[in-house]
This record gives C-alpha cells, structure tokens and sequence, in this order.
C-alpha cells in the first residue's frame, strides 16, 4: 500500500480513485527530462490564447522546493488544510467531482489563465500560472482514462472532455536549435549569444538578434539557419569531434531535433557518412 | 493596513544590499512583510523581497506594482529584472505585467517589462 498524505487519501476517497493504479499514471515532467536543449537553449516564441487538453499537459518545471515527479506526491504541496495560505487558498477545488470540475473552474479559466509553455507540438508544461488547477484537473483526466484506457474512441472522447483555455507560449524551435549549435559550435563562447529581436512596441518580430562581441545583427529565420552553417563551417577542428557526438546524440534523443537537421541541413555537415546512412534510414 | 515608504533608518535585519540601491519597505500593522530594492543597474533594476511568514498572501504583487510606480516616477521607460529560471512567483508576477522575456543564460532569465 503507497504512502500518501492525508489530504490526497481524502481526495482519493472522495472520488473513488485507485491509488495505485493512478500513482503509476501520475508521472510528471520537467522541461529538462521531456528536451535538454529546449531546457538549455530555449527561446519562447508567441503567446497565444487556445483550447487546449488537459491530455496534452505532461508535467511543470517541479524542481523547486521538495517537489518530486509525481502528481501524488506533490500533491500535500499545493492542498493542505492545515498549511500555508499557499497550500489552504485552493482547498474548495478538492470537492469538485469529475463531472462538475470544469464547469465549476470555469470563471477561473476567464480571469486567471493557466498559463503553459509548448515545447513541441502537443507536449507541453504548466508554465508561471495554474499549478493547482493543473493538479485537479489532470488527476481526474487519469482517473478517467484509466477506465477508458484501449477504447480509443473513449480516449479521444475524453481529451475533448477536458479542453481548457490556456494562454500558450511556444518555443521557437528554430532559433533554439540554431542558438545550441551556434553556442556548441563555438565552444560555449561568451561573446555570442542570440535572443528574440522585438519592435519598438516591444512585439515580437519573428527575427533574431546576434550579439557577438559587442556588435548586434538582427537576422529572419532563414538569415539565422545560414549564420548557422557558416558558425559550424569555420568551428576549430579540435572540438569538432565532441560537436558532432553532442549533434548525433540529440538528433537520436529528440524527434524534433531530428526534423530541424533533416529539413534545413545538407548532409556531410554533422554525420560520418555511416552514422549519418544509419540514422537516415538508408 | 498596508504601508509602503522609503526605509530612511538602517536595516537592523540581514538583507544584502547593493550600493546606491534605494530600499523601500512594505509594512502592515507597523510590521515590515517585504522589501523592495531600486538597484543602480540597468540589467536588473528592481529586486523583492517578502519574508517567509508573510509570502503567498498577494503582497509580492502588490509590492512589485508599488515598485513599478515608483520607477515610472523617476522617469524609465523599460524596466530590466535578472531572475533565477526557477522562481515562478516572481515569473507570474512579471508576466502580470507584461514582461517578456529576453533571454535565459546559465539558470537566470531576463525580463523587460514596458513602462509606456
């Protein structure tokens, strides 16, 4: 029998939740378990307001405090009756059935957004806003589904279910992907560094900036892919080897990654011939 | 009631204090719950400070808006902030007023928060 607090036994209790079963569904990730290099790199993107599922939201950034991987575990973090007002303020969110829980948060979907980050397409984190909503919601979503779980008619049924509004920043993946190898490539060199370039209303503009020792050049998108080869291109041959692992290695570990090279970078660049047919496929 | 000044005495607790920052102090009751801190350096102008006992009450928001109004009094257009990645108190807070973030370097991320 798991361990659990008191405050999350009641809640199980209450909604007729199979501890065990749910703890194993229960799992959550960080930014840096689901992409290092969106973790290391990472250049958010715009900021939008969408429907999205509850389904699609697999954890938040939980290493801070005593925080653990685990909804379960977390939960007497964020639901404590006898706690600080962080844990007390969101108790009432506890009663809420599985029926009643998204028309009950509702309004609060309206006047405080949940606010999550998207690293990939459907793969995403709670970001700075929402955690223990985010608890709620995802705990009945799990109890569902593990009712469900096979019946993929019932699943899909079940992600509509659970639709919230979120306001959604996306990670720039080109810039970001740009931004490791250009770093890498340089053997983490202070003097280069490339962030979002924005107007004078302070709006995204879609390009990047390139400082490098002192000097800026803002660049679009495909401006950007080519500094990039030209950064790998002239890279000092001694750390070229440990560059290419470091590429192989993500470009095996990261689908995204892997799309990014595939569709801006000829081959040669990166790969041996035989590690590059290898992964290629061919 | 809520207070909120300019500390004109010395601090008698430890807080780090950068030269030429100016303190501000945020009491209740004639007890001080947090500081703000007006720092001399463009890439990270404002500091918070909530004490332990008194924080997830709403008074870090409302402290930060107390600073941002005293900066806008002294004239700046952008304010710049440096955070650590994993401080989402502050993180809410900033996104609240419209930061936007400009870069994430070694555990740190900076914010600019329009003025105008």
């Amino acid at each position: 029998m798991r361990f659990v607090s008191l405050e999350f036994e009641k809640f199980s209790q209450r909604h007729h939740i199979n501890i065990d079963e749910i703890y194993k569904l229960a799992i959550i990730y960080n930014r840096k378990e689901l992409n290092r290099l969106i973790e290391d790199y990472g250049i958010e993107g715009k900021t939008e307001d969408k429907m999205v599922s509850v389904a699609d939201i697999i954890g938040y950034d939980y290493n801070f405090g005593d925080r653990s991987n685990n909804l379960i575990d977390n939960f007497e973090s964020f639901f404590c009756h006898n706690g600080t007002t962080y844990q007390t303020r969101s108790i009432g969110m506890l009663e809420f059935s599985s029926d009643e829980v998204m028309e009950k948060l509702s309004k609060s979907f309206r006047e405080e957004k949940i606010c999550t980050l998207e690293l990939e397409p459907n793969k995403m984190i709670i970001s700075n806003n929402g955690l223990h909503r985010y608890h709620i919601l995802r705990l009945h979503y799990l109890k569902e589904l593990a009712k469900v779980k096979g019946d993929k008619e019932k699943e899909e049924a079940l992600r509509k279910k659970y639709q919230i509004p979120v306001r959604s920043t996306k990670i720039d993946l080109i810039k970001t992907y740009c931004r490791y190898l250009i770093e890498r490539s340089s053997g983490f060199s202070d003097n280069i560094q490339i962030r979002n370039n924005y107007d004078q209303n302070y709006n995204l503009t879609g390009k990047s900036e390139v400082r490098e020792n002192g000097n800026t050049i803002v660049l679009s998108d495909s401006e950007l892919i080519e500094y990039t080869k030209s950064k790998i291109a002239k890279m000092d041959q001694k750390i070229k080897e440990w560059f290419n692992a470091s590429v192989l290695y993500y470009y095996q570990e990261y689908h995204s990654f892997k799309e990014f090279i595939d569709t801006y970078f000829s081959s040669g660049l990166f790969f041996t011939n035989e590690e590059e047919n290898h992964e290629r496929g061919r | 009631m809520l207070e909120f000044k300019l500390l004109d005495h010395e601090l008698k607790e430890e807080v780090d204090i950068k030269d030429n920052s100016l303190v501000y102090i945020l009491e209740k009751d004639h007890q001080i719950i947090g500081y703000g801190f007006l720092n001399n350096e463009k890439e990270n102008r404002i500091e918070i400070l909530i004490k332990d006992e008194y924080q997830s009450n709403g008074y870090g928001k409302i402290l930060f808006e107390k600073m941002i109004e005293e900066i806008k009094k002294i004239g700046d257009r952008e304010v710049k902030l440096t955070i650590s990645k994993d401080n989402y108190r502050i993180k809410n807070i900033i996104k609240l007023f419209n930061g936007i973030q400009l870069s994430n370097y070694n555990g740190k991320e900076e914010y600019l928060i329009p003025l105008v």
